[in-house]
């Protein structure tokens, strides 16, 4: 349990895959005109996250390094094409028009990739699968923040509710790439500069217990 | 049989292609199972939301429901004026594509009564980007359309609607309002040609 925290701090926190490793940008800023589309496209990179780096672990020692990456290319490849059927039998009416876009794209995402190489192919099933779980939250969590901010100043409603009163000016450029850049530049910034004094925080913290 | 054994040892180029097309035909063999297995149901979902679009559009609903076929010559011309027709108790249903900002085209549903008013205008599928062309799909978009006769071309205004003919466009997405609006217009064109009583 204490271990699937700690997985779940590096994934969410310390090594978050939009504001710290800066990955599968393509998608965040496209994606991210409102919070529900953020967090669709979040959910679903989520779960293949979770079930892509099961496979792979669980065929890592089968696959020989010199073709590791088409190998895991086709596993995911594979993986995002049956559940975008599975989606498209099951919520063709409602969930896939939303999201039916942006299944396609998981296969370039590269967090999906990145984390089959760098830590799937090199650990156990349960831990492959908790990470990819907590890779995905994190980027859960950081596409809906950067879908709030683009929707509420753009369309001056948050999840689909209104929120800003109508005289309120609507910044339509948010909706825009450039309002996409702009959040997440600044969004990255806050990010990092929170973490950045926390980490000194608790160094200045330890360092004053050894002094004692 | 030494030399079988030879090309798969540990060092030999044929071993990882072996394994990597092992791979690939697991990963073909999961794909057609797949496909097999969901191919009936997004079949008939995509019947039912084509179904429902056409419900809404029409005046009396899909009462004796029937596909009539595309007058001939009518989409000789460039673009392809309809899709296809439908025919309902007072009116019809006309599916319709435009093109908007998106590669992909809008496929709208447009229902028109026996008098050739607009009754309904119903986006199918759309790929126009979230909140700016997508609110297409908004009623309060769609229902400008609705009371608009087919008489008369609809042209799209930015400065907001004051004739009988004026479509307001969407905030930022005058590309979708243009679109859906030159689709009503071919629908429009069509109605007058083919189906206006006495054609």
């Amino acid at each position: 349990m204490e271990s699937f925290i700690r997985h779940l701090k590096h994934g969410v926190i310390d090594e978050n895959p939009t504001f710290v490793q800066v990955l599968g940008m393509c998608p965040t800023l496209a994606v991210t005109t409102s919070a529900v589309n953020g967090l669709g496209m979040g959910l679903s990179v989520l779960v293949v996250l979770t079930l892509s780096n099961l496979l792979i672990s669980l065929v890592r020692k089968v696959v020989p390094d010199k073709i590791r990456i088409p190998a895991f290319i086709v596993i995911i490849a594979t993986l995002v094409t049956v559940i975008d059927m599975i989606l498209q039998a099951l919520f063709y009416d409602t969930l896939y028009q939303s999201l039916g876009l942006y299944i396609p794209l998981i296969v370039v995402n590269c967090i999906i990739l990145g984390q089959a190489e760098a830590y799937a192919s090199k650990h156990g099933p349960l831990d492959a699968a908790v990470d990819g779980f907590s890779m995905g939250l994190g980027f859960t969590l950081a596409l809906t923040a950067l879908g709030a901010v683009r929707e509420l100043l753009g369309s001056g409603t948050l999840f689909g509710f209104t929120i800003l009163p109508n005289a309120f000016p609507k910044i339509l450029m948010m909706l825009m790439a450039p309002g996409g850049f702009f959040v997440l530049g600044i969004l990255m910034a806050l990010f990092n500069f929170i973490r950045n004094r926390k980490d000194k925080d608790s160094h200045r913290a330890e360092s004053g217990k050894e002094a004692f | 049989m030494s030399e079988s054994k030879a090309l798969l040892k540990e060092d030999s180029v044929l071993r990882p292609a072996l394994i990597l097309f092992a791979i690939c035909s697991i990963a073909g063999l999961i794909l057609g199972l797949a496909h097999m297995v969901t191919q009936k149901p997004i079949e008939s979902k995509i019947d039912s939301v084509n179904k429902a679009a056409l419900e809404e559009v029409l005046p009396e609903g899909t009462d004796g429901l029937k596909e009539i076929e595309v007058a001939d010559g009518a989409n000789d011309g460039q673009p392809i004026l309809i899709d296809q027709v439908f025919q309902a108790k007072g009116g019809w249903a006309v599916k319709v594509t435009g093109k908007g900002y998106a590669s992909d085209p809008i496929e709208l549903a447009v229902g028109i009564d026996d008098q050739g008013t607009v009754t309904g205008l119903s986006v199918i599928r759309s790929s126009e980007s979230p909140g700016l062309g997508s609110h297409a799909s908004d009623p309060s978009f769609r229902q400008q359309y609705v009371g608009k006769s087919a008489d008369q071309d609809l042209v799209v205004t930015k400065t907001g609607a004051s004739a009988d003919n004026e479509i307001d466009a969407i905030t930022a997405a005058t590309r979708t309002t243009n679109g859906v609006t030159a689709a009503v217009n071919r629908v429009f064109a069509y109605y007058r040609q083919y189906l206006k009583e006495g054609q």
